[in-house]
């Protein structure tokens, strides 16, 4: 923390950290497109992780408590009998409301597959009904066995076990994405380090001079540290502001898809996508303080 | 100011010299002679700090080289002048920026400073060189470069390693002019040659002492030098 804290202060204060080391060469284009390259592919592991995260919360908090029911019956009786099978749900307890699907609310949830203009009163459909429950829920044997006597074309689905493994797929989901950005900061750690020892070893002469002319071994690393981890911050944040910006657009192209449109970040996940390029700054600080360590205990 | 007591150093195993002493007075001229390969850049790294004996002291202001810290051994270079053959620069950086860059390191560069670069160019001739990056100097040029960020700091040591190696005798005579100017001023000046035409030149300007590297021993040349 307190190297950090100096080499802030040094970034701040001496111009002349950024002077003694070029900012030319391959090795600038190298260390730029790296974090950059690198940083893209974090945003979008780190992305998909939070996204599909989000995601179960969002379908696990929609299904919970919920059910639905479903009614078959001739066109004549379907009336009478989804009258019939909303009072029965009126009556049972652990039930906070029920409503009839209309053909409007079915057409919106088939439209991805069946598109705009279907015409889905054409058809046969079952009634659906949608349940929402108290937090006490209902007890599904009983209204099953209630339902079965009363009204046997209708079936019940409680949406609980669908929650569960759309809970399960996606922690997994989820998981495997994380474990995807770990891997990927490693390897970034490992091409940063690269990069820094390639920019180093283009830069022996930088180091000697500044030796010969009694430069502390402070300002040296200083000086490195400074001019490498911002090429290594300028092209994190490219990486980032690319992958965010297609992030972005994405729900922009599925909007008239119907589909794909909760791929969008919340506000916590743009903080930590945001957090990427200071992340990586960071890794640069450490991994050129270390390798100008030593290489400048190897300099004779 | 400068003390070298029972040093020895190698290179793997192959010993490079042994048992050396020497005591540099302030204010003294010395050349270090020697064939190539007798260790005389390796002599002029023991005293400037950065290769440290084996066995022995080398005692610089006061202090012993092998005791110092990576940061008082900076400290000791800011006190010393060092020019190598190869005179090395930044070469992003003007010569201007370059001979000026002790003291920006140092955090001493001042307008001041700035005009006593100016007058330092004036001196070594380099003048009309200033924006001019390394890469586009001359030999000569280069060792005169090297000279003055070498003397910026005003130091009060000044070690050359083969500072005419790669320049002709015409520019050869002019920098030795400029180090025998150095030394009137009262810098010691500690010089590491094979020309001993030099030597013999600088003898008839100032009273210089000769030591020569050979058979791993470091020992009083003769005047007939």
């Amino acid at each position: 923390m307190r190297f950090l804290l100096k080499f802030w202060m040094a970034f701040l204060n001496n111009p002349e950290h950024l002077q003694v080391v070029p900012n030319t060469g391959f090795t600038k284009w190298l260390t730029t497109f790296t974090a950059g390259a690198m940083s893209f592919l974090a945003v979008v592991g780190l992305a998909f992780s939070l996204i599909c995260s989000d995601l179960s919360n969002e379908w696990g908090e929609s299904l919970k408590n919920s059910s639905s029911l479903r009614l078959f019956a001739p066109t004549d009786l379907l009336e009478k009998q989804t009258s019939m099978a909303l009072a029965i749900l009126e009556q049972t307890r652990g039930v906070e409301s029920a409503r009839l699907v209309e053909i409007g609310a079915k057409k919106k949830l088939l439209e991805p597959w069946l598109g705009i203009d279907f015409p889905l009163e054409a058809i046969e459909m079952p009634a659906l009904i949608e349940i929402k429950e108290t937090e006490a829920g209902v007890d599904y044997e009983g209204l099953r066995l209630r339902l079965s006597a009363e009204l046997p074309s209708v079936r019940l689905d409680n949406h609980s076990e669908w929650r569960r493994s759309i809970e399960v797929v996606s922690k997994l989901v989820s998981q495997l994405g994380l474990v995807t950005v770990v891997l990927i900061i490693l390897s970034s750690i490992a091409m940063v380090t690269m990069a820094s020892n390639a920019a180093l070893s283009a830069n022996v002469k930088v180091l000697r001079v500044l030796r010969l002319v009694g430069a502390f071994d402070t300002f040296i690393v200083t000086a490195f540290v400074r001019r490498f981890t911002l090429r290594v911050f300028l092209g994190s944040l490219s990486g980032t502001v690319f992958a965010g910006l297609i992030l972005f657009f994405i729900p922009t192209f599925s909007e008239n898809l119907g589909i794909l449109d909760d791929v969008s970040l919340e506000i916590t996940d743009t903080i930590y996508i945001a957090s990427v390029p200071f992340l990586f700054a960071i890794i640069s600080i450490f991994v050129t303080r270390n390798a100008v360590k030593s290489s400048l205990k190897r300099l004779v | 100011m400068l003390e070298i007591s029972k040093v020895s150093y190698s290179y793997g195993g192959n010993s490079v010299f042994s048992d050396v002493s020497l005591s540099v007075a302030p204010g003294s001229f010395y050349f270090l002679t020697g064939p190539s390969g007798s260790g005389k850049t390796t002599f002029i790294n023991l005293c400037a700090g950065s290769l440290i004996p084996e066995i022995g002291n080398i005692t610089v202001f006061g202090e012993e080289t092998k005791n110092m810290t990576n940061y008082e051994l900076s400290k000791m270079r800011r006190r010393l002048g060092i020019v190598h053959q190869e005179c090395e620069f930044l070469d992003h950086l003007s010569i201007e920026e370059n001979i000026i860059l002790p003291l920006s390191i140092a955090g001493l560069d001042s307008i001041k400073e700035r005009a006593n670069v100016l007058e330092l160019m004036k001196w070594v001739g380099l003048y009309s060189k200033s924006k001019v990056k390394p890469q586009e100097l001359s030999g000569g040029e280069r060792q005169r470069a090297a000279l003055a960020r070498a003397v910026i700091m005003s130091p009060d040591i000044i070690l050359a390693d083969e500072p005419t190696g790669n320049v002709d005798w015409d520019m050869s005579q002019r920098l030795l002019q400029l180090l025998v100017e150095l030394n009137k001023m009262g810098k010691t000046i500690f010089i590491s040659t094979h020309d001993l035409s030099l030597v013999r030149l600088a003898k008839s300007h100032v009273k210089a002492r000769t030591l020569r590297i050979s058979g791993l021993q470091l020992s009083q040349a003769g005047v007939d030098l």
